[in-house]
């Protein structure tokens, strides 16, 4: 098979914001030097994302802003959530807006809650939050979630939490017979599993890139 | 006001066509008009176990396709006056049937019967979707054995999300179990699932208990639904499965082993 030339794949990075303020260009001149001599180093092509906020668009433009910023050795990735003068100046010089999560409606949180069993063959997708399953959950069933997964009757299927790579989701079952259980990519069958958890109230978490079991009610 | 019944299984070989012929039967016998329709197009079994084989002329397909009309197609039965089948094609396959042409020849059928009995195919390929996509409640046909319990779990959540029902958000499908081929004896010696076992992982209302009984093989080849056979388990069972249908509360039997006295043992029983 030939290999393809282009391939996109998905990866998370962590920016640094850089939060600009002043009411001139020599103010900002001197801000960002005086922050950059404490830690050169560091500071040196830094890939930064620019948060104007602070700044007033009509007294500076933002190739003011990016020159002033590339002079500090800083390397501009970006403007966070552009004011629309700033947005348009951003288009023209090609840099890209990002959104930030402060304005994004908060992602987590949101519960899916579940009241008919769940039967083999069929699917249930928790979106950007918990499932909660009220009834049974077949062998062959699926239950997949970007958050933890709860279910209460009989769990006898498969369960995907953290499905976007949440390593905190947990998996909680009231009564623990499932094929396949996983949190954010990391799997274990039913066959690995100590058996004295079988059919009991059960916890699953994630711990050093294992899971790991154990009883909701370990006194009874 | 009438009722569609689909019963269905998933799995294949696990009484459907036993089931539907015995509960059309006995459903006629209670005094109501009675429908059942051979949805396995291709596989045409119905007639056969109903003893209609030779009197087939026109089809489902036929109707379907607007070759026949349905009173061209309905074949009386010769023992029950209220009871009318409607036979499969054989020599056409399951993609004959549209949603559009099945509504329209049961549309027909609601005017004329009490209880309409759709005879699935096995699978959960179009046949089946066709014949559970119109009905009022199924009837989830089950042997005490695990992948035919599977498959009925498959089907349960194709009735909840696949019927005209589902879709369109009305009251759902109601799902009645019935479980067939039991033998308490093999169930005590751990072969197979007990009644306890296939209801907990189904979790739907039990209609009926079926246990083996060889007069089921000998009703369907000779032609005559098995519910005809008073004395026989099976048919007594199925006579119970129908009056729970109807509403009627009946004890459930042929649960345990029959123990036999000693002189039932000696003078045979």
């Amino acid at each position: 098979m030939q290999r393809p030339s282009v391939e996109f794949k998905g990866a998370s990075f962590t920016l640094s914001v850089l939060k600009l303020s002043g009411h001139t260009l020599d103010q900002l001149k001197q801000q960002l030097n005086s922050h950059v001599e404490r830690a050169p180093r560091l500071f040196h092509q830094m890939p930064v994302l620019l948060d104007l906020s602070a700044l007033d668009p009509s007294n500076l433009s933002l190739s003011q802003v990016l020159s002033q910023v590339q002079a500090s050795q800083l390397t501009p990735m970006g403007v966070l959530d552009p004011a629309a003068p700033y947005r348009q100046q951003a288009e023209q010089l090609a840099l890209p807006c990002i959104r930030g999560h402060r304005h994004t409606p908060s992602r987590h949180g949101r519960t899916t809650v579940i009241e008919q069993p769940v039967r083999s063959g069929q699917q249930v997708y928790g979106k950007d939050g918990d499932l909660v399953v009220m009834a049974g959950v077949s062998a062959g069933a699926e239950l997949v979630a970007d958050g933890s997964i709860h279910v209460y009757g009989p769990m006898r299927g498969r369960a995907f939490a953290g499905a976007t790579g949440n390593s905190d989701a947990r998996i909680f079952c009231h009564d623990l017979q499932a094929e396949l259980l996983a949190i954010a990519g990391t799997y274990h069958l039913a066959e690995e599993r100590d058996p004295k958890f079988w059919g009991k109230p059960t916890m699953i978490r994630l711990e050093q890139n294992r899971l790991c079991h154990s009883l909701l009610r370990p006194f009874e | 006001m009438s009722k569609i019944i689909v019963v269905t299984s998933g799995k294949g070989g696990v009484g459907k066509t036993t089931t539907s012929a015995s509960i059309a039967t006995g459903l006629a016998k209670s005094g109501h008009k009675t429908v059942v329709i051979d949805f396995d197009i291709g596989l045409r079994n119905l007639d056969l176990v109903m003893g209609c084989e030779r009197r087939v002329v026109y089809d489902f397909v036929n109707v379907v396709n607007g070759e026949a009309n349905l009173n061209q197609a309905l074949i009386k039965d010769k023992r029950c006056d209220n009871l009318y089948i409607l036979p499969a094609s054989q020599t056409r396959d399951k993609d004959a049937l549209t949603i559009e042409g099945v509504q329209s020849v049961l549309d027909q059928l609601k005017t004329q019967f009490e209880f309409i009995l759709c005879d699935s195919p096995a699978g959960i390929e179009h046949g089946a979707m066709m014949a559970l996509y119109f009905a009022d409640e199924a009837i989830v046909t089950t042997n005490p054995e695990v992948s035919s319990v599977r498959d009925s779990d498959r089907i349960l959540g194709m009735l909840q999300s696949r019927s005209l029902r589902a879709e369109q958000g009305l009251e759902p499908v109601k799902e009645h179990l019935l479980l067939c081929r039991y033998v308490p004896s093999r169930v005590d010696a751990g072969d197979m699932l007990s009644l306890e076992d296939v209801t907990e992982i189904l979790a739907i209302p039990l209609i009926g208990l079926i246990p083996e009984c060889g007069s089921v093989l000998k009703a369907s080849n000779g032609g005559t639904p098995v519910i005809l056979d008073e004395t026989s388990p099976a048919g007594q069972a199925y006579a119970d499965t129908v009056a729970r249908l109807l509403g009627e509360e009946r004890p459930l039997r042929f649960v345990s082993e029959e123990r036999k006295g000693w002189l039932k043992k000696l003078f045979g029983g």
